[in-house]
């Protein structure tokens, strides 16, 4: 891609929630990989711990984040899911290009709001 | 002069436009409710068009348009994929 305009991707990855200090670690890494995609986070959720509808490496719940960037640089792209695919502590990723930058909240996040309303 | 038709269901004509079948977009429950782009990350609008085995349910039992059903069964694999919904009801969630 040669200039143009910034294109948007959202990111869902779904983590072990044993180790919250390797959540944050892992999180952190993702946050620095995505800036070097010379790109802009326009959303950054924490969708919290769900019980997972099958099990993933023995595990029955996983800690879901999600991201929404927008990034220029192909080959940072490129390196950011080699990265993804090769972190043990990343269970699930799923990373798509998105028509528009999204930054309202996410229906993960609504439930989560409305669970605790109610 | 001909015999006249019955009114059975085989035999009924009326001026009404004909019946285009389910998949017609203005029958679509999705595009009736104001639902453009489905998202993978609404669990609960995409168990409703998945059957208790954890298979897509077809349009035409359904009512979704083909354009939205194309779009539902995008979401509701992205959705598998990241464990927000199961493939299939045989899962072994007890270890």
């Amino acid at each position: 891609m040669s200039g143009g305009q910034a294109r948007a991707y959202e990111l869902m990855v779904v983590l072990n929630p044993g180790q919250a200090e390797l959540v944050s670690e892992v999180i952190t890494t993702l946050k620095s990989n995505i800036e070097a995609c010379d790109g802009t986070i326009s959303r950054f959720e924490d969708c919290k711990v769900r019980t997972l509808a099958y099990r993933i490496n023995k595990l029955r719940q996983g800690h879901y984040f999600l991201f929404n960037f927008t990034c220029n640089n192909q080959a940072a792209l490129d390196q950011l899911q080699q990265n993804l695919k090769t972190n043990p502590h990343i269970l699930r990723s799923l990373l798509i290009r998105c028509r528009d930058e999204i930054s309202g909240p996410s229906p993960l996040a609504e439930k989560d709001s409305s669970e605790a309303s109610a | 002069m001909p015999a006249k038709r019955k009114n059975t269901r085989s035999g009924y004509r009326s001026n009404r436009r004909p019946f285009l079948g389910k998949n017609d977009r203005q029958n679509c429950p999705l595009l009736r409710a104001g639902i453009k782009h489905v998202d993978y990350k609404d669990v609960a609008l995409l168990l409703r068009y998945v059957g208790e085995d954890g298979k897509i349910n077809p349009g035409r039992l359904t009512g979704v348009c083909s354009l939205m059903q194309r779009k539902l069964t995008l979401a509701i694999k992205r959705a598998r994929v990241l464990a927000l919904i199961p493939y299939t009801d045989q899962h072994k969630l007890s270890s």
